[in-house]
Order: C-alpha cells, then sequence, then structure tokens
C-alpha cells in the first residue's frame, strides 16, 4: 500500500469545513475519524493538528461551537458551518475544482516526445 | 474582513484567557475518545492510551501552540522585554550615558545638515521659474580650480557671447560698512551687476531696479536696500529714495527698497548671518545692495 500523505496546510481547513456541512455538529475526534475515513486511511492526521485549525476557523467565524456531551458521556465541544463558513467553502469548492480542472487537462496531454 | 474578526478575536483573548481549562477539557475528551477507539481495536487500556497520545501528538504542546494562535504574543512578550531592557540599561550607566549622548549628536548633526540641504537643495528656489535658474561658475582646469567665481571681464565676454542664457547676471557678496547715525555698522551686502533684478524677475517695493548703465565707472555709486535695514535702520521712511548714505566711505544714492520676502542669495544668507553684527536677524534678506565697484583694474 502506498505511504500516508501528510496533510498540506490549508486543505485541512478545507476539510474540516466540507465535513461539518455535510454531518452536522461534530466535535473534534469525530471530524478527525471521518477525515481518515472519508480519505480511506490514505491520509494521516496527526489530530493534534487539527485544533489549530478549528481554533482559526472559529476565530475567523467560519465555525461556531457550543459545549455538549459525547458519546461516551463527557464534556465535547462541538462545531458547527455557520452561513459564512458556508459561503467560504463554496468559494473554495470552485477554485479546487478549477485548479482540479486545469492539472487534469495537463496530464491530459500526450506528447510526442513520451 | 477574516483577517480583521481574528484580529480582533486574538485581542479579546490576550486579555481574558478565558478558555485554557475549556480547551483541556476538550483535548481530554478526545483522548478518551482515541483510547477506546483503541481498545475497541483490541489494544490493551494502557497500550491504547499510549498509542492515543502518541495520535494527539502532545498535549502541552498542543495547547501551547493554541495559546499562540489565539492571542497575540507580542501583547505578552514586548512588556516583558521592555522591562528587562530598563533593568539591564539601569544596571550600566555610565554606558547609557554614552549612547543617549552619542545619539543626541548624531541626531543633531543629522538634523542640521538636513535643514542645510534642504535649504540650499531640496526646496525650491523664492524666484519665478526657478527651474530655469543656474548658478554658473568659473573652472579653471589648469590651475586645477573649480567651481571659482567668475571675474568681471569674463562675465562680460559670456553675457556677450553665450546663447544659451535668456540672462546673466553677476553677484558678489561681502562686507559693507555703513557709516550712517551714531555707529558705524558692519552688513552683509551683495554687489551685482545692474540686471541682476530683471533676471530674477522682481521689483524692488518702493523706488526701481537698477539701469542698465549704473554700473560703469564714473557713474553715480547706487544702492537697493533690504526690507529689514530699511524697517530698522531708516524707520520705513518712504523718503528714503534718492537719500545719500555711506558705504565705505563712498556716498550711494539709494535707488529702492526690496520687499521683505525677497531673500538673496537664499543659501547664503543664513550662514553669513550669523558672523556679522546683531543688526541683521536671522531670516532677513541680504542687507544692502550696490552696484559700481566693479571697476576693473
Amino acid at each position: 500500500m502506498r505511504e500516508k500523505r501528510e496533510v498540506w496546510e490549508g486543505t485541512l481547513a478545507l476539510m474540516v469545513l466540507q465535513t461539518l456541512d455535510v454531518l452536522g455538529p461534530q466535535h473534534g475526534y469525530g471530524i478527525a475519524k471521518r477525515i481518515e475515513q472519508i480519505s480511506a486511511d490514505m491520509l494521516a492526521i496527526n489530530h493534534g493538528t487539527l485544533y489549530p485549525v478549528l481554533s482559526k476557523l472559529e476565530q475567523e467565524g467560519a465555525i461556531a461551537c457550543e459545549w455538549g456531551v459525547s458519546e461516551n458521556n463527557r464534556r465535547a465541544k462541538f462545531y458547527r458551518v455557520t452561513a459564512a463558513g458556508r459561503k467560504e467553502l463554496e468559494r473554495e469548492r470552485r477554485h479546487w475544482e478549477r485548479t482540479g480542472d486545469i492539472i487534469a487537462k495537463f496530464f491530459a496531454l500526450k506528447g510526442a516526445a513520451s | 474582513v477574516k483577517r480583521i474578526r481574528r484580529f480582533l478575536h486574538r485581542l479579546v483573548a490576550s486579555f481574558t484567557h478565558a478558555d485554557r481549562e475549556d480547551f483541556a477539557a476538550e483535548l481530554e475528551t478526545h483522548l478518551a475518545l482515541l483510547t477506546e477507539d483503541n481498545i475497541r481495536r483490541g489494544l490493551n487500556p494502557a497500550a491504547a492510551r499510549r498509542e492515543a497520545m502518541l495520535r494527539l501528538g502532545g498535549t502541552s504542546s498542543i495547547v501551547e501552540n493554541r495559546r499562540d494562535q489565539r492571542t497575540l504574543p507580542l501583547l505578552d512578550t514586548v512588556p516583558r522585554d521592555l522591562r528587562l531592557a530598563a533593568r539591564r540599561l539601569g544596571r550600566e550607566r555610565r554606558l547609557v550615558v554614552v549612547c543617549v549622548l552619542t545619539l543626541a549628536v548624531a541626531i543633531g548633526a543629522s538634523t542640521t545638515i538636513f535643514s542645510a540641504v534642504n535649504a540650499a537643495l531640496i526646496r525650491p528656489l523664492p524666484y519665478v521659474d526657478a527651474d530655469r535658474l543656474v548658478q554658473v561658475w568659473e573652472t579653471k582646469p589648469q590651475a586645477e580650480r573649480w567651481g571659482d567665481w567668475a571675474s568681471y571681464p569674463d562675465f562680460d565676454d559670456w553675457s556677450r557671447e553665450a546663447r544659451a542664457f535668456e540672462g546673466l547676471a553677476l553677484f558678489r557678496y561681502g562686507r559693507l560698512r555703513m557709516t550712517y547715525g551714531e555707529y558705524p555698522e558692519m552688513l552683509v551686502g551683495v554687489r551685482v551687476s545692474p540686471n541682476l533684478f530683471s533676471v530674477l524677475l522682481v521689483d524692488p517695493m518702493l523706488g526701481r531696479r537698477f539701469l542698465a548703465d549704473e554700473g560703469r565707472p564714473g557713474q553715480t555709486d547706487v544702492v537697493i536696500l533690504s526690507y529689514g535695514l530699511w524697517q530698522r535702520q531708516f524707520g520705513s521712511d518712504p523718503a528714503i529714495i534718492g537719500r545719500s548714505i555711506p558705504l565705505d566711505g563712498r556716498n550711494h544714492v539709494v535707488v529702492g527698497v526690496m520687499p521683505p520676502a525677497f531673500d538673496f542669495p537664499t543659501n547664503l544668507q543664513r550662514r553669513r548671518n550669523r558672523r556679522t553684527s546683531e543688526s541683521l536677524s536671522f531670516r532677513t534678506p541680504i542687507a544692502a545692495v550696490t552696484t559700481t565697484v566693479w571697476s576693473v583694474d
């Protein structure tokens, strides 16, 4: 199997937003777990790196949080996407799609040299 | 907007420190959930917890990073550094004195140099079409002398033959002994060619400019006074025009008085004024202007 990829800067925030948008309110652990699942364990998240991202998104107003109780009856912070966060997500999505399209076109080129 | 929002949040957080325990609890929950997960996967509780901690990556460093990220670390460290610096300086009195003096001298010097440069080079000359005014110097390569004042005969030649200029005027500043009133007085004066005012495009406030032939030998000596001198020594008397005053032992007829703003030659005046008698206040224009002494011996 291929080596697990590190998550690069900036994309993690996007994954968090998307995850929260799809699943609704989640705590940090849930988000980390979900991201790993979706990427079919190809991404290894150091769970610790998630919190700075969450904190930044929260300060930017893209997500909001409230305290709740987790599955194992512990106090946990649940994050959800705000309207501003959704807009940001939409913008980012379009950006990534466009980038992907462009890159795909380049890979589609079959040069005479190859 | 996002950045501003984030900055405000951080600013507030810097002073509140509210969520530190909350965050610890949040991490603890995360750790517990990870551990349980590991136990479900068949690890024993101790190993499960260890694995979870590895996965999370050191809670204390996370907490610290988070503090730096949520607050403005500068607000914390800058006052601390300042206090430390002040204490250190307090211990090194002598060094501090030397440093402060060095700074003071350096700042003073650069300020002085700047004001001089500003007056002489940066600020435009206070004349009409100042960008078309140039000062012409004489250069004698064989004597290795550059930037000499031109002699009168040279000036004469230039005036006749140079085609590059609309007009050429000559001036030379120097001292004038005025024996008027009770005590003789030393003035700063400029000897000029009669056309100077036509070249600079300025007119006296009272009286007239010099006439073209007033510079010739044998003509009456004439003088135009600065506003400051006229005001101080002659009581702003408009009847001064036509009167004679003795300068350097020769009688000069006053033909005009310059307006207060006239400032010539701008970059020389400040330096000169300081050395002459108290009679010239710091910003008054050059005192007396006279012709005639251009006799060619």
